[in-house]
C-alpha cells in the first residue's frame, strides 16, 4: 500500500510538464498601417516591423524604411508614395484622393525585395450624416467608489435600404480649451517659471480622444432604418470638458472585410481578462506576401469614402461632468512643462484658438 | 439493425481523412499584362500535394492554358499566383489546381479582363537633347519603346508599369516632336507635342556702355527704342570725386549698332522705380562714394520725345517695383519704410493716390511683370504671385523651377512678356532661362546663357520676336549687349 502511495505521488509529479508558450508571431512580421480616403490630401501609409514581446523582447517596433510603396487602382493607374524624413512614413501627393466606385490595392516592395499586395478594397459612397449630437454619460468603472464620466457622440443618419453598408467612425486628434487656475497655485516644481495670478488661464491644446475604442457596425440588423447610434465616446479625465472640446471625427464607409477586421480588433481591445472574454488572437489582415503567402503580415489596408465631422462639445450643455474637475495650478501655456533634468524642452501651449475655431454661440 | 447501420455510416464519414476543397478565391490585381490571383486549399489537416497553382486561358474550356505552377505543398490555406505575358484588353479565365496522387483537381473558374495601356502625361514638357523626360501612363509593359517622331529614344527604366524614363534624342530638324509609345505591340500617340529646349545667344557688343559696368539702373522700351541709364558704375568711377554717371541715359541706335548717350540728365538718381515703359523715378541720391544716401523724389515720364517731370509721390521709395497698368503708373514696396505699400499715379489727374498694400514685401530685386492688367512677381522663395491691383486679390500660382541661392542668385534677372508667354531668367550669377505659358502655367526650359555667368542683367527688351538684354560684369568691368532668339537652334 505504501509503495502504491509513492507510485501515485511520482506519477502525479511526472504529469507536470513545462508549457512551451508560442506567441505565434513570426519574428519581425511586417505591419502595415494606413488607409486612403476620398478627401484630397497627403494620405499616409506606415510600415513597421513587429518585434517579439515576452522573454525574447528585443526592443520596440522598428520602422521599415526604403520600401517602394504603390497604390494601384482597377484602371491600372499607379500612385507612388514617397518616404518622408520620418522613417517608415510614406505619403501620397497632396492632390491624391480615392474615387468612389474604384477599387485599390496597396503594393509594397521592401528593401529585401519581398513583394506584398493587399486584396482589393472597393470605395463605396457613405450615407451622409443628418446630424451629430452628444450627451453626457456616467458608467460604473473599475473604481467602485467613483463612476466613470464621459461624452457619447451620436450620429443620426438614414441607412439606405437594400444595400449592404459597413460603417466605421474614427476619432482624430482634436482641439480643446485648456483652463488652468494659476492663482490657486503656490509653488511649482523647481525651475518652473513663477506664475503671477494674472497669467494665462485659457489655452488651446490638442488631444487624441481616449479611449481608442473602435466604433464599427454592419447594417445587417438595421438595413433601411433611420439610425441614432453612438459613434464615438470621449472619456472625461477632468481636463477635457472644463470649457469646449472640438472633436474631429471621420464618418466612413468601408468594405465588409475591413469592417470584420476592425470588429475583431475592437473585441481584442475590449478584453478585460474575464472568463467571458474571447481568446486573444493574431488577426490576419488583407496583406499578402507574394513570395510566401503563409507569411504573417499584420495590418489592414483599406479605402474609404469619408465625411469629415467637427463637433463642439460645450461644458454648459452637458448634463453632468466629472467633479471635481482637475486643477491645473500653473499658467496654461506651461501645461506640458517637464523638469529640465529630463532634457525635454516642452513647447508652450498657444493662447489663441485655431484659425477655424468657431463654436456655436448659444 | 437500423440503428447499427446508421452508426456505421456516420462513423464512416467521420473517419474519412484526406479530403480537400479547392477554391479559386479572388482576383487580387489585374493590369495590362499581369494578374495576381488567390486560391485556397480547404482541409482539416496537412495534405501533401505534388503541385498546385493556377490555369489561365482565354477560353473557358482551357484548351491552351498558361500554367502557373507553385510546386509541392502540404499545408492547407491560401496561395497566390502571378501571371505575366497576358494580352492587353482581353478576357481571361482562371482556375486553381492541385495535383494529388497523380490526379489533377480543379477549383471554380473566375474571369477577368486585362486592361489597355494609355498615356496620361509627360514631364518636363520641354527638355534638352540628351536630357531625360518621364512619361506617366497606365499598364505600360516592360517592353515599352518610345519614339520622338521617327527616332527611337533610349528607355532607361520602366517603373512599375506606370512610368517610363526616357533619354531625349538630340534635336534634328524641328524644335517640336510627337512622342509615340509602343507597349505590348500597341502604339499610343501622346497628344501634347514634346518641345526641345532651344534658343541662341549672340553677343552684339562686348562693351556697350563705354566701359561702365552699370548696376542699380533703370531701363525701358518705347515701341522699338531701347533705353538704359540712371544707374551706378559698379566700380564707383567718379569725375573729380563726384559720382556723375547716375545722370546718364543711353539709347540704342540700331543703324549704327551702338548705344549712344541721350541729352537727358537725371538728378543723381539710382535704385529708382521703373515701369520699363517710360515711367521712372524715386530711388536715392548720393553724390560722393562715401556721401549720405538721400531719398530722391524726382519722377519722370518719357513720352517718346522728351522726359517730362511728373509730381512726386507722398512717400520716398527706393528699390521699389514700378509697373504700368491701363496707362497708370504704380510704385510698390522697396527697401525704405513699409515694403508692401502701393501708390498709383494717374496722368489724367496728374496726382498720386494710395492703394491697398501688397500681400507681402517686395523690392526691385524680384522679377516682376504685367500681363492682362495683373501684376505678377516671383519672391525669393520662388513663388510666382498674381495680383489684381483693382480688387487687391492675390494668389500664388506657380513656382519658378530653377534653384535660387540666397543672396547669390535670388535677385535680379528679368521678365519679358511676348504674347501669352513670358520669358524669365538670367538672375544674378545664374544662366538659366525659362519660358512660362501664362494660359497653361507650363514652364519650358530655354538654352542656358552662353556668356559669363557672374553678371547682372541691366536691361531687357523685345523686338520682332527677339530678346535683347544688357548684362554687366564685375570681373573685367563692362556691360555686354546680347541678342537672344528663343526659337533658334
Amino acid at each position: 500500500m505504501k509503495k502504491f502511495f509513492w507510485l501515485l505521488i511520482f506519477s502525479a509529479f511526472s504529469c507536470i510538464d513545462p508549457y512551451g508558450f508560442n506567441a505565434e508571431l513570426e519574428e519581425r512580421a511586417l505591419v502595415v498601417e494606413g488607409y486612403i480616403t476620398t478627401i484630397p490630401g497627403h494620405q499616409e501609409i506606415r510600415l513597421r516591423r513587429a518585434e517579439v514581446f515576452g522573454p525574447d523582447y528585443v526592443g520596440v517596433n522598428k520602422p521599415e524604411g526604403l520600401a517602394k510603396v504603390l497604390i494601384k487602382d482597377d484602371l491600372g493607374r499607379v500612385f507612388r508614395l514617397v518616404e518622408q524624413e520620418e522613417r517608415g512614413q510614406y505619403l501620397t501627393e497632396e492632390i491624391f484622393a480615392a474615387e468612389l466606385g474604384r477599387s485599390y490595392n496597396l503594393e509594397i516592395i521592401t528593401q529585401d525585395k519581398k513583394r506584398y499586395i493587399s486584396r482589393p478594397e472597393l470605395v463605396k459612397e457613405v450615407p451622409k450624416l443628418d446630424s451629430v449630437t452628444y450627451r453626457a454619460v456616467r458608467t460604473p468603472g473599475t473604481d467602485r467608489l467613483n463612476d466613470e464620466y464621459g461624452v457619447e457622440v451620436l450620429g443620426h443618419f438614414q441607412d439606405p435600404e437594400g444595400e449592404e453598408n459597413f460603417y466605421f467612425w474614427r476619432t482624430l486628434e482634436s482641439n480643446f480649451v485648456l483652463v488652468s487656475e494659476p492663482d490657486l497655485g503656490h509653488s511649482g516644481p523647481p525651475g518652473m517659471p513663477t506664475c503671477p495670478p494674472c497669467c494665462e488661464r485659457i489655452c488651446y491644446h490638442t488631444d487624441l480622444p481616449k479611449p481608442g475604442n473602435i466604433f464599427t457596425i454592419a447594417d445587417t440588423d438595421f438595413d433601411g432604418l433611420f439610425q441614432s447610434r453612438v459613434i464615438a465616446y470621449v472619456f472625461d479625465n477632468g481636463t477635457r470638458f472644463k470649457d469646449t472640446y472640438r472633436l474631429e471625427l471621420q464618418h466612413m464607409s468601408v468594405s465588409q472585410e475591413t469592417q470584420l477586421y476592425l470588429q475583431l480588433v475592437d473585441q481584442q481591445l475590449r478584453l478585460t481578462g474575464s472568463v467571458f472574454d474571447p481568446p486573444p488572437a493574431n488577426i490576419r489582415g488583407n496583406m499578402i506576401c507574394l513570395d510566401d503567402p503563409d507569411e504573417l503580415v499584420l495590418g489592414q489596408f483599406f479605402a474609404a469614402d469619408v465625411e469629415a465631422v467637427q463637433l463642439y462639445i460645450q461644458r454648459d450643455k452637458l448634463e453632468f461632468y466629472k467633479t471635481p474637475q482637475s486643477l491645473i495650478l500653473s499658467c496654461c501655456i506651461h501645461y506640458l512643462y517637464q523638469d529640465p533634468r529630463t532634457q525635454y524642452i516642452a513647447p508652450l501651449l498657444p493662447t489663441t484658438p485655431p484659425a477655424d475655431w468657431n463654436p456655436p454661440r448659444n | 439493425m437500423l440503428v447499427l447501420s446508421s452508426l456505421l455510416s456516420i462513423s464512416c464519414e467521420i473517419e474519412e481523412v484526406g479530403t480537400l476543397n479547392l477554391l479559386t478565391e479572388e482576383i487580387v490585381n489585374v493590369s495590362g499584362e499581369r494578374a495576381i490571383v488567390m486560391g485556397r486549399i480547404v482541409a482539416f489537416e496537412n495534405i501533401p500535394v505534388e503541385d498546385h497553382g493556377f490555369y489561365f486561358a482565354e477560353e473557358e474550356s482551357f484548351l491552351e492554358p498558361m500554367v502557373v505552377s507553385l510546386g509541392a505543398t502540404e499545408r492547407p490555406g491560401r496561395f497566390v499566383g502571378e501571371v505575366s505575358g497576358l494580352q492587353l484588353g482581353r478576357n481571361y479565365f482562371v482556375k486553381a489546381f492541385v495535383v494529388r496522387n497523380g490526379e489533377l483537381i480543379f477549383g471554380n473558374v473566375l474571369s477577368f479582363e486585362t486592361l489597355n495601356p494609355s498615356i496620361l502625361r509627360f514631364e518636363p514638357l520641354v527638355q534638352f537633347g540628351g536630357g531625360e523626360i518621364t512619361i506617366t501612363g497606365v499598364n505600360l509593359a516592360d517592353d515599352t519603346r518610345v519614339f520622338f517622331g521617327d527616332r527611337e529614344a533610349v528607355v532607361r527604366e520602366v517603373i512599375f508599369g506606370f512610368q517610363v524614363r526616357v533619354t531625349v534624342p538630340p534635336i534634328a530638324t524641328s524644335i517640336s516632336e510627337q512622342i509615340r509609345v509602343v507597349t505590348s505591340g500597341v502604339e499610343l500617340l501622346v497628344e501634347t507635342p514634346f518641345r526641345y529646349a532651344v534658343g541662341k545667344y549672340t553677343l552684339l557688343e562686348e562693351d556697350a556702355l563705354e566701359g561702365f559696368s552699370i548696376i542699380e539702373n533703370i531701363y525701358f522700351q518705347r515701341e522699338d527704342r531701347f533705353f538704359v541709364g540712371m544707374g551706378r558704375d559698379r566700380s564707383n568711377r567718379t569725375t573729380n570725386g563726384i559720382l556723375g554717371y547716375e545722370n546718364l541715359v543711353w539709347e540704342y541706335d540700331f543703324g549704327k549698332g551702338k548705344w549712344l548717350e541721350t541729352g537727358f540728365e537725371a538728378r543723381m538718381q539710382r535704385r529708382a522705380s521703373d515701369s520699363h515703359t517710360g515711367f521712372v523715378g524715386g530711388g536715392i541720391y548720393q553724390n560722393t562714394v562715401s556721401g549720405p544716401q538721400i531719398p530722391n523724389d524726382n519722377y519722370w515720364y518719357f513720352d517718346g520725345d522728351d522726359f517730362q517731370e511728373i509730381p512726386s509721390p507722398p512717400i520716398n521709395m527706393a528699390d521699389g517695383f514700378g509697373f504700368e497698368i491701363q496707362g497708370q503708373f504704380y510704385i510698390a514696396g522697396g527697401t525704405l519704410g513699409v515694403g508692401s505699400q502701393v501708390y498709383r499715379f494717374d496722368p489724367a489727374t496728374d496726382s498720386w493716390e494710395i492703394r491697398p498694400n501688397l500681400p507681402s514685401n517686395v523690392d526691385k530685386g524680384m522679377v516682376h511683370f504685367v500681363y492682362n492688367d495683373d501684376l505678377y512677381w516671383i519672391d525669393r522663395d520662388k513663388n510666382l504671385f498674381q495680383y489684381n491691383p483693382f480688387t487687391a486679390q492675390s494668389s500664388a500660382i506657380s513656382i519658378y523651377p530653377s534653384p535660387m541661392v540666397e543672396a547669390v542668385s535670388d535677385s535680379g534677372g528679368f521678365a519679358l512678356v511676348m504674347g501669352h508667354k513670358v520669358f524669365i531668367g538670367l538672375y544674378n550669377n545664374a544662366r538659366e532661362m525659362w519660358e512660362l505659358d501664362l494660359e497653361t502655367l507650363d514652364w519650358g526650359r530655354k538654352q542656358n546663357f552662353a556668356g559669363d555667368v557672374r553678371g547682372v542683367v541691366a536691361g531687357a527688351y523685345a523686338k520682332d520676336g527677339l530678346i535683347y538684354f544688357l548684362r554687366s560684369f564685375a570681373i573685367n568691368p563692362r556691360t555686354e549687349f546680347w541678342e537672344f532668339d528663343p526659337e533658334a537652334f
